[in-house]
């Protein structure tokens, strides 16, 4: 598995550039074509500015796009025949150890961007955090890029068509943009069943903390559980997916 | 002496194409054994099932006494794969390409480094190491991909048409490399050359429609064509349609065929070329030919293109 990570390190050294410029836009540009023009039209009850409050949209949107993006990029390499990571499969290792190598560079790459987002929203917005809250802050997104991560895994694994992979990475986003409450606050009518998903709520939690609302990581757990057994769906899938 | 590889009943189908129907094979431990057979006759198919690329249908298939299918892992460990087409990595450099690879089976960093060297060294790829795969021609990145198979050290080595691309210096060093540090392994190989597979292999199975069609040593096989002898009669100029017909109604004579101006033929007995002769004695004939069968012959009968 260390192999693995290394080639990916490898691949980053070559392609730094690309990573940094995507890791200094991404934020950048969800500031930019969301959260600026939502700013003009919505005003929060609790009376915290919309471009603070959204700051937490940026970063939660952001690495977990970008996880998603990597993972579904890697999977996708072992699966047509000559495709870079299919020579990987000639060695000793389980698909488990191929699995939980995707997992881990896929979370490390949207882990990188979290704190680039951190750094840019907090340059962009002048607001300041305490450490305490930060970390809560990290602890509490920590699952969700895990779970972008895993979902990116099972498409990749699943779609072999590159136009769907795409459609459904545009279903990812509108998902994390409109219907997770990252930029637009839900109504808390009960007949939205996004209400129930435990990415709105560990959301939800997560915008509590800088709200000085309390908070709680029982929604965080849930989707970390959630994470832990896609995985396992993922190796399920697996065999056949790279192996048949 | 015992089997290194093991195939029992193996089957493969893609969709509605049966690639291996009921294939049984075994391989001699330390022993060179080449597969051959048309395009699509399920060579690649046989190697790529046994590193575990594709899973078979229905049957066994063991290396070193290890079922394939629940010691996955163990198996790939002793085993060296070479694929018949590029897959190098083009997002890293060939030196990181082939550290990445000693690293997956646990070679240590030293003397991954001091290998990669060594074969860079004997087929000229050092100057190349810090270029990508898509800068180097495709002879260079075959010799790549065969350092890539044995850097560590595999006891079965699985080459699917190992020298494709190669240019015929590197295509020796390789025969070479194989011949000093392949004598302690396993060598199971695909080629569509048959001058390398009788050269260099000790046994030779024949493969067609996904079945071993026949399989021995060369000798056992050129064996079994019973002495018949292929003929080549060159005339001058094309002969009649009328001489052709009567050679075509001679009994003993198999398979005679017109290649523009030449006639192949074969034939058991010497008497039987000399018929031949004396029709054609009118023509004017510019050379002849006289040759025993060889593998080409029997691979060409067997699959029934020209002698049965």
């Amino acid at each position: 598995m260390k192999a693995i990570i290394r080639r990916e390190y490898f691949a980053l050294k070559h392609n730094l550039t690309a990573f940094i410029t995507t890791w200094f836009l991404l934020p950048m540009m969800v500031y930019l074509f969301i959260s600026i023009p939502f700013s003009f039209y919505i005003n929060l009850e609790n009376g915290i500015n919309y471009l603070h409050w959204s700051s937490i949209g940026n970063w939660i949107c952001t690495s977990s796009i970008l996880s998603y993006i990597i993972s579904i990029n890697l999977s996708c390499s072992y699966i047509s025949p000559d495709s870079r990571s299919k020579s990987l499969l000639y060695s000793s290792l389980s698909n488990y150890d191929h699995l939980l190598a995707i997992g881990i560079w896929s979370f490390l790459i949207g882990f990188i961007q979290l704190f680039f987002s951190f750094l840019i929203t907090l340059i962009l917005n002048s607001s300041n955090l305490f450490f305490l809250d930060i970390l809560l802050i990290i602890i509490y997104i920590i699952p969700l890029i895990l779970l972008s991560s895993m979902i990116g895994m099972l498409i990749g694994f699943i779609f072999t068509n590159s136009i769907l992979r795409m459609v459904m990475g545009v279903a990812m986003f509108l998902f994390l943009t409109f219907s997770c409450g990252l930029f637009i606050p839900l109504s808390s009518d009960g007949s939205n069943i996004f209400l129930l998903s435990p990415i709105y709520i560990s959301v939800s939690n997560i915008q509590a903390i800088i709200s000085n609302d309390p908070s709680t990581i029982f929604a965080s757990l849930i989707v970390l559980v959630v994470s832990i057994a896609l995985f396992f769906i993922n190796i399920l899938i697996s065999q056949k997916a790279l192996r048949s | 002496m015992e089997a290194s590889i093991t195939l029992k009943s193996l089957a493969k189908k893609y969709n509605d194409d049966v690639i291996l129907a009921d294939l049984s094979l075994g391989i001699e431990s330390r022993s060179n054994h080449v597969l051959i057979g048309q395009n699509g006759a399920g060579k690649s198919t046989v190697l790529r099932i046994l590193i575990g690329l594709i899973e078979k249908d229905a049957g066994f298939a063991y290396i070193q006494g290890k079922d394939i299918s629940n010691r996955g892992p163990e198996t790939r460990m002793v085993t060296g794969y070479m694929p018949q087409y590029i897959d190098l990595d083009n997002e890293i450099n060939i030196y990181e390409n082939l550290f990445v690879f000693s690293e997956l089976y646990g070679v240590e960093n030293n003397e991954a480094e001091d290998k990669i060297m060594k074969y860079a060294d004997i087929f000229d790829f050092k100057k190349d190491l810090l270029k990508h795969p898509g800068e180097l021609s495709k002879g260079t990145l075959r010799s790549i991909q065969f350092t890539r198979s044995i850097l560590h050290d595999p006891e079965v080595l699985l080459l699917d048409e190992p020298t494709t691309f190669m240019d015929p210096i590197n295509k020796m060093k390789f025969w070479d490399l194989l011949d000093r540090i392949g004598k302690d392994k396993t060598l199971l190989f695909t080629t569509q050359d048959f001058n390398e597979a009788e050269k260099y292999a000790d046994r030779i199975s024949i493969l067609h429609n996904g079945n071993i069609r026949m399989d021995g040593s060369l000798d056992k096989l050129i064996g079994t064509t019973k002495g018949i002898a292929k003929y080549q009669i060159r005339f001058k100029e094309h002969p009649s349609n009328d001489i052709i017909d009567k050679i075509k109604e001679l009994p003993k004579i198999l398979k005679p065929i017109m290649n523009g101006n030449n006639l192949d033929f074969y034939a058991t007995e010497r008497k039987d070329f000399f018929h031949v002769l004396r029709i054609a004695i009118d023509c004017q004939i510019d050379d002849i030919d006289m040759g025993f069968c060889s593998l080409i012959d029997l691979y060409l009968g067997l699959i029934g293109s020209r002698l049965e």
